[in-house]
């Protein structure tokens, strides 16, 4: 994360009033700097990325995200090692199952925990997420989400499809109504 | 005759926060409904209904959230706004855990219910 730091996290939830503090105002500058940077690179977006960059999953549970059981990172690179490939990340968030299917150009990178990180054993729940982009000319992003357990995803991507449909209905009827949120 | 000086709403910096029923806006905001006891909020966190401490002093409705959560779910995490949900997103604490769903939001120098 380039602003919104694990350590700027960690710093916001600190039981010392006058870190916390401190953290509130950077949280504020890292905001205003972040919609900044995006706002740069706003204009190359796809339309879907330009509206999947406004949702907020916060507190979403990743339900199945682009690793193994053992943590190592599932591998979806094409056996003859072209690009681009695709990857899915899926999500439970407010009573319905939201799947993320992005368009990538590289491999996943995954970085682990930091030592200090007080939460490490709770559930993988999406905390924030930051958007970047990496080339311009060729239209690459790259999307990186801080999860509850400490662990940062960077997706490097072309463009990503979202779709969601209800948990409920997807009891109920068998497969529920699906509804595509956007579409590249 | 003296000419009166004009009252506004500005909140003195000591005064106490106070503590409101919530609602889930547009963009992140969140809406403040009727005034509620520390009591009647624990219970709605129980429940997994949101609830917003407001006041102009950050640390007071900082600790005050905290300890609603605190007694409502045994557990509170304080989490800072959510960038994509916003500019009227508040600070909250919730539990380590769901359920229950909602948040215990407080009111910052820079953020307000609405």
């Amino acid at each position: 994360m380039r602003f919104f730091t694990p350590e700027l996290y960690l710093k916001f939830g600190s039981a010392d009033d006058a870190l916390a503090d401190q953290a509130d105002q950077q949280w504020e500058a890292a905001t205003v700097a972040y919609r900044k940077h995006v706002d740069t690179f706003r204009d190359i977006m796809p339309p879907a990325v330009a509206v999947f960059e406004k949702m907020c999953f916060h507190d979403a549970q990743l339900l199945a995200g682009p690793q193994m059981p053992d943590g190592t990172l599932r591998s979806r690179v094409p056996s003859s090692n072209t690009w681009p490939a695709i990857t899915n990340v899926c999500l439970s968030h407010r009573d319905e199952v939201w799947v993320l299917t992005y368009v990538i150009y590289d491999d996943i990178r995954q970085q682990q925990a930091p030592p200090d990180w007080p939460n490490a054993t709770s559930q993988p729940l999406w905390l924030y997420d930051e958007f970047d982009l990496a080339d311009r000319d060729r239209n690459m992003f790259v999307h990186r989400i801080l999860l509850g357990d400490g662990r940062l995803l960077e997706i490097p991507f072309l463009s990503v499809i979202v779709d969601h449909f209800s948990i409920h209905s997807a009891g109920e009827n068998g497969g529920g109504q699906r509804a595509k949120a956007a579409a590249t | 005759m003296a000419k009166r000086s004009k009252l506004t709403n500005v909140v003195p910096a000591d005064s106490p926060p106070g503590i409101r029923a919530a609602t889930l806006g547009t963009n992140g905001s969140v809406v403040q409904g009727t005034m509620i006891s520390q009591a009647e909020a624990e219970l709605r966190r129980k429940s997994g209904d949101d609830v917003v401490v407001v006041g102009p002093n950050l640390q007071a409705n900082r600790t005050l959230a905290q300890a609603i959560e605190l007694n409502a779910n045994g557990y509170a995490q304080r989490h800072p706004p959510h960038p994509s949900a916003g500019l009227n997103a508040l600070p909250h604490y919730q539990p380590k855990f769901r359920p229950p769903a909602g948040h215990a939001f407080y009111e910052t120098p820079n953020r307000k219910a609405v």
